[in-house]
Order: C-alpha cells, then sequence, then structure tokens
C-alpha cells in the first residue's frame, strides 16, 4: 500500500507535490487567491482608486461623507439603469451635531462611468509612469465615495487603496531582513556551536597570509576602538594634557600586545556566544525608543515615506534575534543527524553542508514562518500608528486610517462606521496570510501527505 | 557541561554591559531631553531650565552618565526619576505586580485554551470543528489588541445602555471605594475588572500557540513509536496524551525560559485602552516624557530575566533533547 | 474628670465661636448651590489625563498636580468668577503703600491645617523661601522675581506679612496669592536639611497621613496609576462657610480617576464612573448628546459654554542669515498678512474641530473678553487679497509648475513643520499648504518630533533652523493677558525673533508698551494698553493666529453646585468643588 504510493509520488517533482498538498487546504487557496487580489489592487492603487488620496474639498465640505448610494432603478421609471449617483446636500444632526448628507436629486443623476480619464488628477504607477486613467468615476459636481470619506472629505476608498501599498508591503520587508539575518547568523551560531575559533595575534600566528588579514584588522578595530574610548574618558577628566594621553595610549596599547603574544593561545572564540550574546544585547534595545531616534535622525525634508521604509528596514535589522535562535536550535539537532555526520565522514567541507545538507531541512520551516511573520508585521505597523509613530500624512496606511478611526472612539462606531473598513482590510490579510501560511506549513510537511 | 555553564555565566557580564550601553546611547541619540517640553511653559525661564538640566546630570556626555548610572546600579540602585524625583525600582514594582494579574491570568487562560485546541486540531485534522476553531483563533489574532479593546468597551456600554445592566467595568483596576473593601471582596472586584482585558490579552496568541502545538503534534503523530503505540493495541487515549503529547510539548517546556521577561514586560496596547494600571502605559509615559533612569531601569530588569530566561530554556533544551551536545 | 470634660467642651466651643466670626463666606453668586437645598455627603467623581508625580508642592511641575487639588483657592486673594475682582481670602484685608510696592496682607484668624496646626505667617515665610531657594529647582521660582529682581516677603507678627515688589506690577495680587504650606513640617525639613531634604519629601509612596494641606482637600490614597482620593480636611470647614453658615465643603470625598485614553474617559462618563468631564471633540459630544437624548445617561452638557484661553498658530521665522531671500519675506508684514489671508480659519473649525472651535486673529484669547480689541484689523480669508499683497512684493508670475516666482524667477516656497502625532495641528498644516497652493505659493508640510520642533523653535540668534511652526499656547491672565516670557523682545517665548534685540520698529513699540502696561496698576489705562499693543499686533502680523477650540463642560446630574450659566466659562470652570454637593 504505502509502496505504491511512494512510486507515484516519486514520479512528480518535490514542487508538484507541494502544489498537490496545498490545493487540499481549502482555506489557505482562498486566503492565497485574496491575497493575490489584495496586492494587485495595491500595486496599481491608481488605476482602482477613484480620486487621489490626498484630494479635498473646503466649498462645499464633503467632510465625514458617507459611502454614496449606487442606484441601479430609475426612479421615475422603476426600471434598471445604468448605475448612478445623486449629489448630497450637506446638514447637521440636531443631536450629535455631527454633518449628515442627504441626497439631492434636484441636481439630476450621475452615471457611474467606467475606464475614465481625470486630467486634473492624475496619479503615477510604480512612482515611474504618469497616467490618469482609472477604472471608474462620475462626473463633477457629483461625488462617488464608495467607503464614505474622512474628516476633510478625502475619499476613503481611493486611501484604502493607497494605504494597502504601505501595509501590505511593510511586512516583506520588515520580514525579509529579519530573515536573511536570522537565518545566516542562526545557523552559523548553530553549526559553530562549540568549535571556538581560534584568534591569531596581529600579523603573527599560523594559517594562511588570507587567513592572518581578517584577525589583523579585527585586533585594529578592537585596538582602534579602545583608544577613542580612551581619549573620550581624557576629554572630561580635568588635568590632563595631550602628551599624557599619547604617552598613555602608547604603553596601554603595547602592553595589550605583549599580553595578546603570551597568552595568544588562550584567545577563542566561539561564533556561537558571540551570535547568541549579541542576540541578547540587540534584544535588549528599546525599539520604540530607537524609532523615536531614528526618526529625529534623517533629515526632515525627506520623503516621508522613504524615512517610514528606512525605519522599518532598521527595526528589521535588529529584529532577527528570535529567529536567529530558533534556526541555531534547528541546526544543532541537524547537525547530529546521520546525513549530516555522513556528508562530513565524506569529506564535505562547512560551507557545503551548511550549504546543501543544513540549511535546505529547515527551508519549510523557514516558509511557514515567514508567512506567519509578515501578518505579524502588518499589525505591528498599525500598533506604531496607533502610537503615533507609523507612516506620515501626506502618506497613509491601514494602520494610520485605522487609527484615525481609534482616535474617534466610539462615534466612529454610530456616527460613521465607514471609517472601519480599514479594520476589515487589516483583518482580511492577516486572516488570509495565516491561512496561507498554514497550508503551506501542511504541504512542506513530507509526513502528513496521504 | 560544568564548563559551559561557567562559561555562559561569564558572559553575561559583557552582554550585560554591551546591551545597556547601546541602550543608553539610543536614549541619548534621541533629541532633547526630559527638560524639553517644560521650555514652551510660558512661566518659566531658560536660566531656570539650564540649572534643572545641571541639577540632572542631564548636561553631562553620555559616557558619563552612563558611568555614574553603573556605579549606582551596582550598589543596588536603579536610578532615579526625574519627572518623579524618586527611585526607579519602587516606582516600577507597583506597575509590574499590577500588570501580573493579566500577564499570569492570560498565560494561564492561554495554556487552558491553546493546548486542547492545538490538539484537537491534530487529531482531527481538516474537520469542520478543525477548521472553525483555527478560524476563530484566528480571528482573535487578526484585530490588532488596541482596537479589540475599544470594541469591548463599546459593547459593554450598549449592553448597560440596552438592559440597564453592566457585565464589567469599562476600564480600570479597581472600583472607587475599593480601600474601604474587605479582602474578599477587593479580590473579586479586581477579579470583576480583570476579565476583559486578559480575554483580549490572550485572544492575540492563541492563534499562534495553538497552531504551533497543532504542528508539532501532527509531527509527533506520523513518528515510528505512535505506529509502534499504536499496533501495541493501546487505547487511542493514552497514545495521544501519554506519546504525542509528551513529544509534542517539548519545544514549549524549553522556551518557557522565554517567558520570563514577559512577565514584567506589561500585557501591550490592552493596557492603555483599558486603563489598566500596568507597565505599558507607565512606560510609553516615561518614552513621552523622556525619562531617562525609568527607562533604563526597566531595560536593565527586562535584560536581566531575558538573559536568565535563555540561560534557563538552553539548559532544558540540553535536558530534554539530548541529541543536542554543549562543550 | 467629668469636670475638665465639660471644661474643654466649653472651651472648644469658645474656640468655633470665635473662629466663626473670622470665616470666609462663599458668595452666592458663584454657584447654583442654595444652602436650603444642599446635601452633605458623597464623593464627587472626577478625572485626570496623567498621572501624578508627587505630592510634594515645591518639586511639582505639571499642572492639576495634587498640592493644588488639596490647597483649592488657599492665598492671600482669590479671584471672584462674579466681578473677575481680587476679594480677600485667607488675608482678612490688605493695604498697599503709596509707591504702590508693598502690599501688607492681615492674615485671617482661626484657619488651620489638616493636622490642626494653625496657619500663620510663618507658613508664608517658609514657603517663599522654599520656592525661591535655587536647589530645591521649583517651577514656581519665576513668579518671585520680575525682570530679574526678586519679590520679598516680610514677617511684621504671626497674622501679618508685607509682601515687597521691585516694581509696580498690575499682577501683584496673583503673584502674592500663592499657597502657603506648614512650616513646621517643611521648615522643619528646610532647616535641618536644606533643599535635599525638600525634595524628598511626600513623594508618591509618602504615608497618606504626613501630608497636611491648608486647603478643603487632603490627601487619602493614592493608587498608581489609578486614582486619588481626597477626604475632606475637617478644618476647612471652620472658617469656610456658605451663605446659610454651612461648613465647607459639603461632600465628604473627591476622587479623581487617572485615565490617559481618551475614549477609556469617555466611557467612565457615559456608564457613570465619573462625575463631570469636558468633551473636546464634537465625537465625543454626539456620544454624551445621544446617550442623554436617548434617556441612558442623566447628564449635562454645555456645547460652546465659551472658547478656551488658548490657541494655535503659524510663526514665520524672522532669523535666517543664511538665507536672505526667505528671511526678507518673512520679516515684511505684507508677506504675513497674506499668510494670513490664506489660513482658512472656517475650514479649520470644520475640519480640525467639527465645527465647535473660536477662530483667533491676536494673542488675547476670546474666552479673556473684556481684553479683547474688537476695532483691531483681521486678515481673514481671502486667496484673492493674499494673491494682491504677494504681487506687491513682486511676485507676479507663475512658473511651469504653477508656483508664484519673483523678478530673479526665484520661487515663493517655505518649509512648514508642526509636531508629529498631534493630528489636529498637522491637519491644519495640511489646509494652509493646500490653500497656499492655490494662490501659487508652495508650502512644504511635514510633522517632525516634538522635542526637535522645540529645538529649532528656541534655539537662538540670528541664523534658526526652520522656516514656519504651527504651535500653539495656552494661558494668559486676567490681570494682563500678554506673556512675559512671549511678548517683550529678547525673552524665550519670543518666536518669531530671537535675535535677542527688537527688529521691527512695531516690535519695540509693543516691547515699551508691555513693560508699560505690565507696571500700570489702573485697570481702564491697562486696558487701554493692552487694546493698543493688540492694534500693533493685528497690522504686523507677527504670528498668524488660527484658531482655539471651545469649551463643552458637562457633568452627571447627580452633581449640584455648578456655576450659573454666565459664568461657565473656561477660565472659571464648571464649578467649585467646595460648593458642589451630590443630589441623589
Amino acid at each position: 500500500m504505502t509502496e505504491t504510493r511512494g512510486q507515484t509520488l516519486r514520479s512528480r517533482s518535490q514542487a508538484q507535490v507541494v502544489w498537490a498538498q496545498f490545493r487540499k487546504h481549502r482555506l489557505a487557496v482562498w486566503g492565497g487567491r485574496i491575497l493575490l487580489v489584495m496586492y494587485t489592487v495595491a500595486l496599481f492603487a491608481g488605476f482602482f482608486s477613484v480620486y487621489d488620496p490626498n484630494y479635498y474639498e473646503t466649498s462645499p465640505p464633503k467632510g465625514n461623507h458617507p459611502p454614496s448610494i449606487v442606484h441601479f432603478r430609475d426612479p421615475d421609471t422603476g426600471k434598471l439603469s445604468r448605475p448612478f449617483v445623486y449629489a448630497t446636500k450637506r446638514e447637521f444632526d440636531v443631536i450629535t451635531l455631527q454633518p449628515k448628507y442627504l441626497e439631492d436629486p434636484a441636481q439630476g443623476k450621475f452615471y457611474i462611468h467606467f475606464f475614465v480619464r481625470t486630467p486634473e488628477q492624475p496619479y503615477t504607477l510604480f512612482k515611474l509612469f504618469k497616467s490618469d486613467f482609472r477604472l471608474f468615476g462620475v462626473k463633477a459636481p457629483g461625488r462617488l465615495f464608495l467607503a464614505g470619506t474622512d474628516n476633510f472629505g478625502r475619499d476613503l476608498w481611493s486611501r484604502l487603496m493607497y494605504g494597502g501599498q504601505v501595509s501590505l508591503s511593510i511586512g516583506i520587508f520588515a520580514s525579509f531582513i529579519a530573515f536573511v539575518l536570522g537565518l545566516v547568523l542562526g545557523g552559523i551560531a548553530g553549526y559553530f556551536s562549540g568549535k571556538p575559533i581560534k584568534i591569531s595575534a596581529p600579523f603573527l600566528g599560523k594559517g594562511s597570509l588570507l587567513w592572518r588579514i581578517p584577525f589583523t584588522l579585527f585586533w585594529l578595530a578592537l585596538a582602534g576602538l579602545m583608544a577613542s574610548a580612551m581619549v573620550q574618558f581624557w576629554r572630561v577628566t580635568p588635568g590632563f594634557s595631550v602628551a599624557d594621553v599619547a604617552v598613555g595610549l602608547v604603553g596601554l596599547v603595547g602592553a595589550s600586545f605583549a599580553l595578546l603574544a603570551a597568552f595568544v593561545r588562550l584567545v577563542q572564540l566561539d561564533l556561537d556566544d558571540l551570535i547568541m550574546r549579541l542576540v541578547e544585547i540587540i534584544s535588549a534595545i528599546p525599539g520604540l525608543f530607537l524609532l523615536i531616534s531614528l526618526r529625529a535622525v534623517f533629515p526632515t525634508n525627506m520623503d516621508a515615506l522613504l524615512v517610514f521604509y528606512l525605519v522599518v528596514f532598521i527595526l528589521g535589522f535588529i529584529g532577527w534575534g528570535g529567529l536567529a535562535r530558533v534556526v541555531r536550535g534547528l541546526v544543532l539537532s541537524l547537525r547530529e543527524f546521520d546525513f549530516t555526520q555522513a556528508a562530513r565522514a565524506l569529506g564535505a567541507s562547512d560551507a557545503r553542508i551548511i550549504g546543501r545538507h543544513i540549511l535546505p531541512s529547515t527551508a519549510s520551516y523557514i516558509i511557514v514562518s515567514l508567512s506567519l511573520s509578515i501578518p505579524g508585521a502588518i499589525l505591528g505597523e498599525s500598533s506604531l500608528s496607533f502610537l503615533g509613530l507609523g507612516v506620515r500624512e501626506p502618506y497613509t496606511s491601514w494602520g494610520l486610517l485605522l487609527s484615525d478611526a481609534q482616535a474617534g472612539g466610539f462615534a466612529s462606531f454610530t456616527d460613521r462606521p465607514w471609517v472601519l473598513w480599514p479594520g476589515f482590510f487589516i483583518f482580511l490579510a492577516v486572516l488570509s496570510w495565516n491561512f496561507l501560511g498554514d497550508g503551506l506549513r501542511d504541504a512542506f510537511d513530507p509526513r502528513k501527505r496521504h | 557541561m560544568a564548563a559551559y555553564i561557567l562559561r555562559r555565566f561569564i558572559h553575561l557580564i559583557p552582554t550585560f554591559i554591551g546591551a545597556t550601553l547601546l541602550s543608553f546611547i539610543i536614549i541619548q541619540l534621541a533629541p532633547g531631553d526630559f527638560l524639553t517640553q517644560r521650555e514652551l511653559d510660558p512661566n518659566i525661564q531658560p536660566e531656570s531650565i539650564a540649572r534643572l538640566r545641571a541639577q540632572f546630570g542631564l548636561d553631562q556626555p553620555t559616557y558619563v552618565q552612563y558611568v555614574l548610572w553603573m556605579e549606582n546600579l551596582l550598589k543596588g540602585n536603579l536610578g532615579y526619576s526625574f519627572s518623579y524625583q524618586q527611585e526607579v525600582f519602587g516606582l516600577i514594582l507597583p506597575r509590574i505586580l499590577n500588570s501580573l494579574y493579566i500577564v499570569s491570568v492570560a498565560t494561564i487562560l492561554l495554556w487552558v485554551i491553546a493546548i486542547p485546541v492545538g490538539i484537537y486540531g491534530a487529531v482531527r485534522q481538516y474537520s469542520v470543528g478543525d477548521r472553525v476553531v483555527s478560524f476563530l483563533a484566528y480571528v482573535g489574532l487578526a484585530v490588532p489588541s488596541f482596537f479589540l479593546s475599544l470594541i469591548a468597551i463599546y459593547i459593554i456600554l450598549q449592553v448597560k445602555f440596552k438592559y440597564g445592566i453592566q457585565p464589567f467595568p469599562v476600564g480600570g483596576m479597581t472600583s472607587s471605594g475599593f480601600e474601604q473593601l474587605d479582602a474578599w471582596a477587593k479580590f473579586q472586584d479586581i477579579a470583576r475588572h480583570l476579565v476583559v482585558p486578559a480575554l483580549v490579552a490572550v485572544s492575540n496568541d492563541i492563534a499562534g500557540f495553538s497552531r504551533l502545538l497543532r504542528g508539532q503534534m501532527l509531527e509527533a503523530l506520523g513518528q515510528d513509536y505512535i505506529r509502534t503505540a499504536r499496533s501495541k493495541g493501546l487505547a487511542e487515549r493514552t497514545v495521544i496524551y501519554k506519546h504525542a503529547l509528551r513529544n509534542a510539548i517539548v519545544p514549549f517546556i524549553a522556551s518557557i525560559g522565554g517567558l520570563l521577561p514577559g512577565l514584567i514586560s506589561g500585557a501591550g496596547l490592552v493596557e492603555v485602552v483599558m486603563n489598566w494600571p500596568g507597565v505599558t502605559p507607565f512606560y510609553l509615559d516615561s518614552l513621552a516624557n523622556q525619562d531617562l533612569y525609568v527607562l533604563s531601569g526597566f531595560l536593565s530588569i527586562t535584560l536581566a530575566l531575558l538573559m536568565l530566561g535563555n540561560l534557563i530554556s538552553d539548559f532544558l533544551l540540553a535536558w530534554v533533547d539530548p541529541r543536542i551536545r554543549y562543550y | 474628670m467629668k469636670k475638665a470634660l465639660w471644661l474643654l467642651a466649653s472651651l472648644a466651643l469658645l474656640g468655633v465661636s470665635a473662629v466663626q466670626a473670622q470665616a470666609f463666606v462663599w458668595p452666592q453668586a458663584w454657584t447654583t448651590a442654595k444652602p436650603g437645598e444642599v446635601k452633605r455627603g458623597g464623593t464627587l467623581k472626577s478625572s485626570t489625563i496623567s498621572d501624578y508625580r508627587t505630592f510634594n508642592p515645591f518639586t511639582t511641575a505639571e499642572s492639576g498636580n495634587v498640592p493644588s487639588l488639596m490647597a483649592g483657592r488657599a492665598g492671600f486673594a482669590t479671584r471672584s468668577p462674579s466681578t473677575g475682582d481680587w476679594v480677600p481670602y485667607m488675608a482678612e484685608s490688605w493695604t498697599i503703600s503709596a509707591n504702590k510696592l508693598d502690599f501688607t496682607f492681615k492674615i485671617r484668624k482661626g484657619m488651620k491645617f489638616s493636622d490642626g496646626e494653625p496657619i500663620t505667617a510663618d507658613d508664608w515665610i517658609t514657603t517663599w523661601k522654599i520656592i525661591t531657594d535655587k536647589a530645591v529647582g521649583s517651577n514656581a521660582r519665576d513668579g518671585f522675581f520680575i525682570d530679574g529682581q526678586p519679590i520679598v516677603l516680610k514677617k511684621i507678627d504671626d497674622y501679618t506679612v508685607k509682601v515687597s515688589f521691585p516694581k509696580t506690577d498690575a499682577t501683584a495680587l496673583g503673584q502674592a496669592s500663592f499657597t502657603p504650606w506648614p512650616d513646621h513640617i517643611f521648615g522643619k525639613a528646610y532647616r535641618e536639611g536644606g533643599a535635599e531634604a525638600i525634595k524628598k519629601m511626600w513623594q508618591l509612596n509618602a504615608n497618606p497621613a504626613e501630608i497636611v494641606s491648608p486647603g478643603p482637600w487632603v490627601l487619602e490614597t493614592y493608587r498608581p496609576g489609578e486614582r486619588v482620593v481626597l477626604k475632606r480636611n475637617p478644618f476647612f470647614g471652620e472658617w469656610n462657610k456658605d451663605e446659610a453658615g454651612n461648613a465647607l465643603p459639603y461632600l465628604d470625598r473627591y476622587e479623581l480617576l487617572i485615565v490617559k485614553d481618551t475614549n477609556a474617559e469617555l466611557a467612565a462618563f457615559l456608564i457613570g464612573d465619573i462625575d463631570v468631564y469636558a468633551p473636546s471633540t464634537v465625537d465625543q459630544i454626539s456620544q454624551i448628546r445621544k446617550a442623554v437624548a436617548d434617556k441612558k445617561l442623566d447628564a449635562t452638557l454645555k456645547v460652546n459654554a465659551s472658547p478656551v484661553a488658548s490657541s494655535q498658530f503659524m510663526v514665520f521665522n524672522w532669523n535666517k542669515k543664511s538665507d536672505p531671500f526667505k528671511e526678507k519675506l518673512f520679516r515684511s508684514a505684507k508677506f504675513r498678512q497674506a499668510m494670513s489671508h490664506i489660513v482658512n480659519r472656517q475650514a479649520v473649525v470644520d475640519v480640525v474641530y467639527g465645527g465647535l472651535a473660536t477662530p483667533t486673529y491676536t494673542s488675547v484669547y476670546p474666552v479673556l473678553t473684556q481684553w479683547v480689541n474688537p476695532k483691531v484689523a483681521k486678515f481673514e480669508y481671502d486667496l484673492a487679497k493674499a494673491a494682491k499683497l504677494l504681487a506687491d512684493l513682486g511676485f507676479r508670475n507663475k512658473d511651469k509648475d504653477g508656483y508664484l516666482v519673483d523678478a530673479s524667477g526665484k520661487r515663493l516656497e517655505f518649509n512648514l513643520v508642526t509636531n508629529a502625532g498631534n493630528k489636529q495641528r498637522e491637519d491644519m498644516a495640511r489646509l494652509i499648504a493646500d490653500e497656499a497652493k492655490k494662490v501659487g505659493v508652495k508650502v512644504n508640510f511635514t510633522p517632525i518630533d516634538f522635542n526637535v520642533l522645540v529645538g529649532q523653535l528656541l534655539a537662538s540668534g540670528d541664523d534658526r533652523p526652520f522656516d514656519a511652526i504651527i504651535i500653539g499656547l495656552s494661558g494668559g491672565g486676567l490681570d494682563w493677558p500678554f506673556g512675559q516670557n512671549v511678548v517683550p523682545c529678547g525673552t524665550n517665548l519670543h518666536m518669531y525673533n530671537k535675535s535677542g534685540t527688537c527688529l521691527d520698529a512695531r516690535e519695540t513699540q509693543m516691547h515699551a508698551l508691555f513693560s508699560r502696561g505690565r507696571t500700570e496698576l489702573d485697570y481702564k489705562r491697562r486696558l487701554e494698553i493692552g487694546n493698543q499693543i493688540q492694534a500693533i499686533e493685528a497690522e504686523l502680523v507677527p504670528i498668524v493666529y488660527i484658531a482655539g477650540p471651545n469649551y463643552h463642560p458637562s457633568w452627571n446630574n447627580r452633581l449640584g453646585g455648578e456655576r450659573p450659566d454666565a459664568l461657565l466659562k473656561s477660565i472659571w470652570g464648571q464649578r467649585d468643588v467646595e460648593t458642589t454637593f451630590i443630589r441623589k
């Protein structure tokens, strides 16, 4: 029984097997489809939006306008007609004091046109191509607000499209850098755990010239660091002249060289220790504070979106610790497995063992946890926005839009529920990514193929 | 092994120094300091600000401030808060204890809910129940906790408006007049306040935990020894709980050390929105105020627990998984 | 034994009757509470947005701190909401010397701290000494100096204090009416341990029993991050009475819930956890009004009761040596008038404040009605006028992007910043930038970190880093609404020009008028000077004022004793806690 199944499986490639398995997980397939749609729409946000995301008018004001009602039936004839909307008039609710908008048929019907050009509101595609071609729109002064407007009267539908660009890409961006670093450093740490590297003294020591150069550089850097630290301390300690500092420096450097030459055999460096301690140091960095500091470091006239991506990039740079620990653990046990032992016995190099044997074995874990860390980053972006540290105007993101809704408080539920759309999109994206990850995990697991 | 343990303990020192120094630099890198916000007060002269800055030592270079702080730390003093003019530890401790209510209840809830859910998902893989439960778990994960808290408050308000009874408090940890209650009533009062924030806090974690456990269980159930156990004619219940679960739970036991810093880092933004007097709002306040020593005090406690937790994790990992060797 | 008790009791009675003769009677005009209908006892539940930092009156720095809550109106004089005048409070009366420099206060007899110790001249002297000690670092210290010269207190006898001012000062009574703190506690510590001992006192972990107050309330319990509970000072009622002779305060307790999140605060009010609330947005107001209309909440809300004493504004930097083009521009009154014309204040009120705010044009906040000069020029929203003014400055042509350029082809462009995270200011900046674009001015708006912003704003010298900033200030007294740190050239918050000297002739005029007004004791003449300052300010537009929010007091109807409608203003607050009572 198992024999025959094994044979049929072998006739297909690994990818085909995974794909067949993946398709069995229906929620995962749906997740994948939804994500495909979302990413496509976000990519062509300009085309799918109705207005420029920052366009609004102050007279007549359109702030907090509810979603436009699209009519399919002609009120005069009662027959089906092309979809149209009415222009609206603003009034204030006597109790809530909030604006409300009443349809004003007197201004006529505004039919929804497909594939329209809006020369007064052009957009750029991929930051490169200028265009004014949109999927649909209505003629002014009619307005088509599919998801209502914000307090300015900016079209939320269009803002959602553009916000998706930031929210959906941020996860991939942040996860990618963290994964590359976590994988490489975690792999090295696990593989070399318990196999310390002996560090030779500068300029001397055994090994080839090529091997000596990095160590020499290492020592020089260390010496430089010490020297600069000392100079700094001396600068604030009164009563020392430049000559004192120079003499002290020379003496200190000389002494350390002598010590090194004498005890060179004792200097060992365990990469595992080094990397894991680095992980601990990095995980102690106050992330929120780093964010504030970084924000201030970039020049204020820099593009706000670019700044945000840079900040996320750097956050990814310090976010690899947890993954590195897991990968290290995986590698620690993998390297004791039979196949690695066999490869080593056959004389394979470290690089080959890591690259050909160990890393592929962690691949399924990596793919799965990547697909699970992306939704984490999407949620993280919304938390940052809640704290006022996310992307800034005029750019927007689902997190920023949701934190606006949060700031409105209960009025967002009762007076203008349409501002909750960004919450729904975050929800949908996170859910889809998770199901996708789930499906991938099951698909990659060789034991569960039946 | 003994040498390994010794080495790990020795390594704690440079790690601690490196991490605190780095954090210190990053905090100082941020523009301005604790007194910047007072400069906009029309009633305070710039000379007064300068004097206070000197009093707080904020005019000293970063490394001098660091050395002084380290010196105090060695004497067991975490530092002095600028805005509270009080020792940091005494300020932090009540906040940590308050947060512990949520964190401990949420952690217990997490294990109580997520383990059965994970096992169920593995034993009845792809069943309707598995799909419904995992969907629900993901729903909890997919709504940002700050927003989930707001929804919870809104629901409580609507229930109160509609039926005239208030199922749970809308925020805070104690009711007005708490001090006059007896011990049992105090316990009940806090418990009532605890329900909603703990549920919100746990809802974000159930999915992650239960799905991981499900994966581990599936893996364990596919192993040879399970087949052997089954073929021996053991009851399915025994196979699942005695054999599979014991192996599947190993990585979680090994990561128990990671829970340590979580105990003091608070329950997150739910504390802010539900007005729980825990660590998170306090920490955010200190961040906003740039209360340097409160921040670094927090960091050094977290760091100490993190290092300790990692140490315990590594030892546990070596203990439960004999394949891993240390030198 | 029994006899001795009798004797004690009669002595106590005598004491009470002696005290009653000294009592301060709270005027009926300040409150709607009728002595006949008030009930005693109960707890007022209020809220505060940020946690407390200390109970120490000398080191506290935040507004609404616990010492000021406990002290209430404590001070020689207090300001009457009904007349706006200073009336004797802890002083029975005062005399002013012929040169208007020395104020001699006769202290009311029979006043006691919450521990039963009498309040005497020593308490004022000690408080003054500690506040003015540099080493203590008190926030109140600067108030005791006028142009660097100290205000000096002298004890004449136990119940008389002389306060000497270095120059005549319109705000003298306000300066002298600080709260006295107990000499038998702080004075003792100060004499023994100096400033360091003072700083260590009454921290948050202090035992509430050690805390002593001269005012209506004294600390009962404090739970960090949660709640402060104040209880009635039993001795306060001996010298504070309502018109029927009832001891004040009526309430037993005054609780403050610490609520950091505005939504949680609103929820607490809607559900009845707190009794008083001041909603700041139309969203909060809509929730309350709806709950009241649906009979879910029995509360009162007065929408737009008055403006708040604060305003948001845009300030241009006059000190840009490295960029002469911009420096010339920003120093030009015409340019700033044009910029005032492009501020669509109505849209700001609509978009930013949901319709509930007041446009502002000068540094005198609209709530200080008696000080507002109604005749000053207003450069209201008018793009055509803005374009004309800019054309006068030489910006007549537009470049290919549609922006105005001068004769040499230089584009009219500046950077505008405000602090990130303040959504209201960010929205204002967006409105301004978009309106500016309509007339062809390129405004590059960026939100930046608050501390960076303050750093740029307060930098001094002739080359400062920013172009224009949107920020807000609040405050402004009824005696003299112009800020001593704001109006005179060379002061710290003279934000548009921090070169240290006046650059514009009208700036110099304002500087001189400020000094004259501050030292003018006659109210009418001071008002006249204030009007002149505003007239110059309105023409010069050194700062483009935008708008300030309105005050919407709200309370649960289980409370009584709010202010009559005419006095329901942000400067007076919705009620005195002393005369508040619980209806049910």
